[in-house]
């Protein structure tokens, strides 16, 4: 038997000098080499040591370093990261997005907010910490929730979990737990004037979320009546136009949206719904279609 | 635990799991078999490269592996093991009919060390000639005769009564008893939900006993537990263990039942294999 193909760090030959990347760090910080060792948890006479005979640190350190200017190990090791967020979260600017997160972004940041809560409530802070190391980001980004953010984040967070998780249950229930937690923010008061699910999914469809949400993908509501509804999603021009978005339109979203969608009636203090996707625009389909039935209701999970 | 020391298990864990010998890391590290040598007992860490290389050789997330101090792939019990190169050292007793995960043992190795101590631990683990490294593979396959054995050896020594099943199973609670699994069950809620989560993922804990839904209901469920063909081969009702394997499973559903918080489930037996019946049946109420 294989192990799996996530736990395996696919075939990297070439590993940069991490000194490079060490010096590097420093003068994009404006650090003295003494600042650099106590970050690294080493002692500068070691440093300048390790350094001059061209010895790697020990693991510790690096493992220190991560910590500290909030960069994955794996990525501080290849050198793979964004040195310019690195020195404005390093400055105490903690609301800038990694470049890749902040271009044609369409969507708002309040739609990845709960995620992180959903990873801390569920998985512990510890990871919460360790997934936002992972993607440099700060907890400062997601102080302004209306504030834009590229799909591509939603795409690689969700591709992560599923990678390290190995359980698409996950992102459903993340879904539904982003609409649960979000009761009282500005849409969550508008959606609790609903008195029927009917109802909700009309609002919801119609006013919530083209307004507070996103821009990625336009939705429509193709049936509604007191008994189900079927919704669809179509990529907008905007996220067609931009460039690589065959990648921005990803199951892992979807599952989340499905997620989402169930739990919308709860802000009606109405139980949850089961949603059945009928097609799927990551799988090549024109757009993603989701159905609720309003009779199927989930056992358990209600307002 | 120093990081040295836990670096050092887990590379030496690592390494035997693979089958590779401290030479053919070395090669791979571009480093002498010394430094592996030195790396295993502790007495220095790798460097960046090496520890990033050496998890790309073994196939471990370095991150998590630092972090974490144990492997888990979480994977299902396999018939022929699912690592079939590694060299961890193991008596012939414990490799057959080897079909419980060290996960499962995980709760009776604490409460040993707790009774008698790590250094206690160390010598049982030598004296049985098992490899003490083999415990931080949290999916590696053993024998259900080695948690029999060590609970006997604690029934024989005094320290586990019937009245300490209670501590020896609310252990099940912590999360740390599951490894990576802890992550399938920290998003679930409600006793029900993690009981039948638990029973999905039962082979990923041993496939020692069959675990079948009888009956499910808003109210609770209905399991029948029966063991497996090779647990004939075993000795787990003998004059010293008694029923104790019937009343830890029991326990462990109630223990595990409350794992997110809840009220604990109540267990009641309808028939019971350790006293006539083929099988155990448990009617658990969850409401």
């Amino acid at each position: 038997m294989h192990l799996p193909d996530s736990d395996r760090l696919n075939g990297v030959k070439e590993i940069p000098n991490f000194w490079d990347t060490v010096n590097r760090v420093a003068l994009t910080l404006n650090l003295t080499l003494d600042q650099i060792a106590e970050m690294m948890e080493i002692t500068p006479y070691r440093l300048r040591v390790l350094q001059k005979f061209h010895r790697d640190p020990p693991v510790s350190s690096a493992m220190a370093l991560s910590k500290r200017i909030n960069v994955g190990f794996d990525a501080l090791v290849l050198n793979d990261f964004d040195y310019k967020l690195m020195a404005q979260q390093y400055f105490g600017d903690t609301s800038g997005l990694p470049a890749k997160y902040e271009d044609n972004a369409l969507a708002r940041r309040r739609t990845v907010i709960p995620f992180f809560d959903y990873i801390e409530r569920y998985f512990g802070w510890a990871q919460r910490a360790l997934i936002l190391r992972k993607f440099q980001m700060t907890e400062g980004m997601f102080i302004n929730p209306d504030a834009p953010i590229n799909v591509r984040f939603a795409v690689d967070l969700t591709k992560y979990l599923m990678d390290y998780y190995r359980n698409p249950g996950i992102l459903e229930h993340m879904g539904w737990y982003s609409a649960r937690s979000s009761r009282h923010a500005p849409f969550g008061v508008e959606l609790g004037k609903s008195e029927s699910a009917t109802e909700v999914y009309d609002r919801a469809f119609n006013e919530v979320v083209p307004r507070y949400f996103e821009k990625n993908f336009v939705w429509k509501l193709i049936q509604l009546d007191t008994g189900s509804c079927v919704v669809e999603g179509k990529p907008s021009e905007e996220l067609v136009a931009t460039p690589g978005s065959e990648n921005l339109i990803a199951p892992g979203v979807c599952r989340v949206r499905a997620g989402f969608l169930s739990s919308l009636p709860t802000y009606a203090h109405l139980p949850s719904m089961k949603v059945k996707k009928t097609a799927c625009a990551a799988k090549g389909d024109d757009a993603c279609r989701y159905h609720i039935d309003f009779a199927d209701q989930r056992v358990g999970q209600t307002a | 635990m120093k990081p040295n020391v836990k670096v050092a298990s887990i590379f030496r864990a690592a390494r035997k799991l693979t089958g590779k010998t401290q030479v053919e890391v070395s090669k791979h590290l571009g480093v002498s078999q010394s430094c592996i040598s030195k790396i295993e007992a502790g007495k220095l860490l790798p460097s960046v490269s090496e520890w990033f290389l050496f998890a790309q050789l073994v196939g471990i997330r370095p991150d998590e592996a630092y972090h974490y101090g144990y492997l888990d792939h979480a994977l299902p019990v396999q018939p022929e093991g699912i690592y079939g190169e590694s060299t961890f050292k193991m008596p012939a007793r414990y490799t057959e009919n080897a079909f419980s995960k060290v996960r499962t043992a995980l709760p009776f190795i604490q409460y040993f060390q707790q009774h008698y101590g790590a250094n206690r631990w160390e010598q049982y683990v030598s004296k049985e000639k098992i490899d003490p490294d083999f415990f931080l593979v949290y999916d590696g396959q053993i024998s259900p005769q080695f948690t029999l054995d060590l609970v006997t050896r604690m029934i024989e020594g005094g320290v586990l009564k019937p009245q300490n099943l209670d501590e020896l199973a609310r252990a099940i609670r912590d999360p740390s008893m599951h490894g990576r699994l802890q992550q399938d069950y920290s998003h679930l809620h409600g006793s029900r939900e993690l009981l039948l989560n638990i029973i999905q993922r039962a082979d990923r804990y041993e496939t020692n006993f069959s675990y079948q839904l009888q009956e499910l209901s808003p109210q609770g469920l209905t399991l029948a537990i029966a063991p497996r063909e090779h647990m004939s081969e075993i000795d787990y009702r003998n004059a010293t263990l008694g029923d104790f394997v019937c009343r830890y499973k029991k326990r462990y559903l109630t223990e595990f039942s409350a794992y997110a918080g809840d009220r604990p489930v109540t267990i009641e037996e309808k028939e019971c294999h350790f006293h006539g019946s083929e099988q155990c049946i448990y009617q658990i109420q969850t409401a």
